[in-house]
């Protein structure tokens, strides 16, 4: 049971050079930004995984970074943004408030921006330190390179419906980063 | 019919073209999957609130248009102290090192036309087009 | 340190206007009736001696079980004279109405938007009366204690395992 996950030759190089050329879009809410920030500037440098040019507008970007806190009355614009961002794109859950709610349990903060969009990949902290946000990234781009990302699956089944056959989505459980550095 | 333009028209054809190809491969190779949100404009994710056809003052028309009139200016200076050494030597040639000579045509010609801005800049600041405000 | 704005207060308003005064840890505090609330707002900022010109923060409270159930409370300041006070306006649930203090001092329009979308508790004369945090289709008043405390009413959802 599962997906079947045959790249081709050309799908391995075409995901290869989307893995390393991520344009990002940080939706920054909340104090995780601070811990962003950091893992953008030159100590922790995410621009050696390509992965620098932060593009605030949905349509030039393929990976949405949602940092902090998501409340109930962002739903409707986090998924509208998400929306306009082109396929594929890929979608990174920063922090505990963005991955189940975090600290929060009540009348406004969204347990968890999956509840809206479709998360590839969970980095759980309150902040997350710089290198658990590294260490999210390549999870993340591991799973571009095998094609496994919510939406290039979904690519994959729509262009399989439109040849006649069903393709099963699979339950693609996203991995969480791993908290301790090995 | 000089072929000196002949590179200058392969570049030109070459850019253009490169463009249009991308454009065509982007049109007729690239994936179209439509949606209504990606239609829509992009205002960080919340309803359009007002119309984008606003005016917009005209001190920026007016600092264009003089950045453009003065710096054309600019670049006539350039040709002009290119050719002022040939103009003005009249000794021999020593090594690319002219040793006498000064045109005073040279200058003459230089200082009218820039008379002729330096009025224009001089109405231009009084009319206190030149400041922000 | 502000007995002085208690003073005047209570020397000028002689018939209950001030229902009782007091001070806490170095802060004054008055509870105003609640129909005299503009009246004495609108003292303490012309008074000289007092000349209260910043209205400091505005908020309410709910004190489930007590009656009058909301309190309003305005923090004042004096940024001449350097002396605050603070006034309790009591409002009850099934009228929780209470003057707006917008015309004395702009600022606190959305502080009272705020005591609105809250807790409900609603400002007579108040330009533009909204929810101001919450959105438009929310139900209820979070901050009142009989509120659920995880209740949620949820704006957009995404379906579950169809493609997104």
């Amino acid at each position: 049971m599962g997906l079947e996950v045959h790249t081709s030759m050309l799908e391995s190089a075409v995901n290869w050079a989307r893995k390393f050329s991520l344009f990002n879009y940080p939706f920054v809410t909340a104090c995780c930004g601070m811990e962003f920030m950091s893992t953008a500037a030159p100590k922790y440098d995410i621009a050696r995984f390509g992965a620098e040019f932060p593009r605030f507008s949905p349509r030039q970007s393929d990976l949405l970074i949602i940092v902090g806190t998501i409340t109930e009355r962002q739903g409707p614009a986090l998924r509208r943004i998400y929306e306009q961002m082109c396929e594929p794109k890929w979608v990174i859950a920063f922090g505990v408030c963005a991955s189940t709610g975090g600290f929060y349990q009540n009348y406004s903060t969204m347990p968890g921006a999956d509840q809206v969009v479709p998360v590839d990949v969970y980095i759980p902290g309150c902040p997350p330190r710089p290198e658990q946000v590294l260490d999210g990234l390549i999870l993340l781009m591991d799973r571009i390179q095998k094609g496994e990302g919510h939406s290039q699956v979904t690519i994959r089944a729509e262009s399989a419906a439109k040849k006649g056959y069903e393709l099963p989505l699979a339950q693609i459980r996203p991995l969480a980063a791993r908290t301790e550095h090995k | 019919m000089s072929s000196d333009y002949i590179p200058a028209a392969l570049t030109i054809l070459v850019g253009v073209g490169f463009a249009l190809l991308l454009t065509a491969a982007a049109k007729y190779l690239g994936p179209h999957r439509p949606n209504k949100a990606k239609d829509y404009p992009y205002e960080c994710g919340s309803e359009v609130i007002g119309s984008p056809r606003t005016r917009f003052e005209i001190k920026f028309y007016q600092v264009a248009i003089l950045f453009l009139v003065f710096d054309i200016e600019v670049a006539f200076l350039y040709p002009w102290a290119l050719k002022f050494r040939d103009l003005s030597c009249e000794g021999p040639l020593d090594a690319g090192v002219c040793s006498a000579g000064i045109s005073f045509f040279g200058i003459g010609e230089i200082l009218v036309f820039m008379a002729i801005l330096i009025v224009a800049l001089a109405y231009v600041w009084r009319k206190r087009a030149v400041g922000w405000e | 340190m502000a007995q002085i704005i208690l003073d005047t207060l209570i020397g000028h308003f002689k018939s209950g206007e001030i229902i009782d005064t007091g001070s806490q840890h170095g802060n004054e505090w008055a509870r105003v009736r609640r129909d005299a609330w503009l009246a004495v707002a609108t003292f303490l900022r012309d008074d000289p001696t007092t000349a209260m010109n910043m209205m400091s923060d505005l908020t309410a409270v709910d004190r489930f079980g007590h009656e009058p159930r909301f309190d309003v409370v305005m923090h004042l300041y004096s940024i001449d004279k350097k002396h605050r006070v603070r006034l309790y306006g009591g409002v009850s649930e099934e009228d929780p109405t209470i003057e707006s203090v917008v015309s004395l001092w702009p600022a606190v329009n959305w502080f009272e938007r705020e005591a609105f979308d809250l807790y409900g508790v609603r400002f007579k004369g108040h330009p533009d009366l909204r929810r101001i945090l919450m959105y438009p289709e929310f139900v209820g008043h979070p901050l009142r204690k009989d509120y659920p405390k995880e209740k949620r009413q949820p704006l957009i959802r995404r379906q579950m395992g169809k493609a997104d």
